[in-house]
């Protein structure tokens, strides 16, 4: 995905806060709540998010109302899946605070750690283990 | 020849040596940064010799033309003979395209994973303009998702376009939800010191050169054992950054997020790097001491000199000593 303005981020955030599909008219009312900003601005903006596919529109009456390509959530577990499935120790584009443990390496730390007296088995067992 | 040979042998030392010395030496965990560096130069020091290796096979030919010379006949025999190769021209050949297919190879491969890193990154920011909360005064972007987990997006880029969004610094560092609510307070802190540690550090740039140097030189181990040593060492050189009395602190926050999460995909060596770190946290640091520090820059400055060394002392010794000489001097 190419690299969004500000505003249409901001645009972005207001269609998913929205409880329907919304009308340029709508969302500038919304923004106009907000900051001061042009009519044309706004349409603009919504054509921009149009063209990359992160908005659908259909018509409602003479006018185009526009409503999120996908919801908030399915973006975020979209961009959760890009981070998890970044090949881990293989990728170099981000770097995760710590890869997953197996079963039997926590187990042998648990142990490790009762053998210190590390204050660290007070950690919730609900935590541990397999798949949540 | 003799060029040749001591490089080819320096090549195998190093290797051998950084398997024997430095792969499992507890002082690499004491000082994780300095380690990295050993690594580095241990890395571009057996890349460097082999692409001088090849180099050296083109040597005599090289000299060869200078022949025409009246005044460098004498000196180009002796050149002849130091670098004297078994098949002549074919093998001086073979050893050019080598050398320079290497460092194509290797500038290939390293501009292929950063381009690759870039655009991830850069969709990856788009996206958390939109889905993240950004946080400026805490130094993070707040993503609403139920598995723990936190990483960053290297990348001075990135922190200038949060910056033009309205943000500021620290906006590399992305916090789950579940992250929040599975940390206290303070271990938040540490993992936060953890990221910022690996931003301002640029890790990311070693773990790239490691990963394409270990893909440049397929199948010699010895690059794709650093490549893992100095992810790991990069690890727990962020970790330092954590206060010292914020080590324990740390050592639960990644028991917390190591267990926390659905694993995807295959299990790699994160794992195991994570119970080292653990391990590690679980003691008080132990700085390295003023002589130890002074052997890892004396093994640096080594493995940086010694493959020119190699390479040109033959030139340089046939030069001085017989041109020089007159040619009197045969040795």
């Amino acid at each position: 995905m190419r690299q969004l303005g500000s505003l249409e981020a901001e645009v972005m955030r207001r269609l998913w806060d929205a409880r329907g599909p919304m009308a340029v008219r709508d969302v500038l009312d919304d923004l106009q709540r907000d900051r001061d900003i042009a009519y044309t601005t706004v349409m603009t903006v919504l054509d921009n998010l149009h063209r990359k596919d992160l908005v659908v529109r259909s018509k409602r009456g003479r006018a185009y109302v526009y409503s999120p390509a996908q919801s908030r959530e399915e973006r975020t577990a979209e961009l959760m899946g890009e981070v998890l499935t970044d090949a881990g120790d293989r990728g170099v584009a981000l770097l995760r605070f710590v890869e997953q443990m197996s079963p039997g390496e926590v187990a042998e730390l648990r142990q490790l750690l009762g053998e210190l007296g590390e204050p660290l088995d007070d950690i919730h067992s609900d935590h541990t283990g397999g798949p949540a | 020849m003799s060029a040749l040979l001591g490089l080819l042998c320096f090549a195998v030392l190093t290797s051998l040596a950084a398997r024997r010395w430095l792969a499992n030496a507890p002082w690499t965990y004491q000082a994780p940064g300095i380690a990295i560096c050993v690594w580095q130069a241990v890395t571009f020091s057996v890349a460097g010799t082999l692409v001088l290796a090849g180099a050296a096979l083109v040597l005599p030919q090289m000299h060869l033309s200078v022949d025409l010379a009246e005044m460098f006949r004498a000196c180009v025999a002796e050149l002849r003979h130091q670098y004297q190769t078994p098949a002549g021209a074919g093998l001086a050949v073979a050893g050019g395209v080598a050398a320079v297919a290497l460092a194509v190879r290797f500038t290939f491969i390293l501009s292929v994973l950063q381009s690759r890193a870039w655009s991830t990154r850069r969709s990856m920011r788009a996206t958390l303009q939109l889905v993240g909360t950004h946080h400026p005064e805490l130094g993070y972007v707040e993503v609403d998702h139920v598995v723990p987990l936190v990483y960053c997006v290297p990348g001075r880029f990135g922190a200038r376009l949060s910056h033009r969004a309205g943000g500021t610094r620290g906006h590399g560092v992305v916090v789950t939800r579940g992250a929040l609510e599975a940390l206290t307070p303070s271990q938040l802190d540490g993992v936060l010191a953890h990221e910022r540690a690996h931003l301002r550090a640029r890790h990311d740039l070693a773990i790239t050169a490691a990963r394409a140097l270990e893909q440049t030189f397929l199948g010699l181990g010895i690059f794709a054992l650093a490549a893992e040593r100095i992810t790991e060492l990069a690890e727990m050189q962020a970790d330092d950054a954590a206060r010292q009395g914020q080590r324990r602190d740390l050592a639960a926050a990644l028991l917390l997020l190591g267990t926390a999460g659905a694993p995807v995909g295959a299990m790699g060596a994160g794992g195991a790097t994570a119970v080292a770190r653990i391990r590690r946290l679980a003691e008080p640091a132990v700085p390295l001491p003023g002589p130890g520090m002074a052997a890892a820059a004396g093994a640096v400055l080594t493995l940086v000199i010694a493959p020119l060394l190699l390479a040109l002392v033959p030139t340089v010794l046939a030069l001085f000593l017989d041109c020089c000489g007159n040619g009197t001097v045969a040795l």
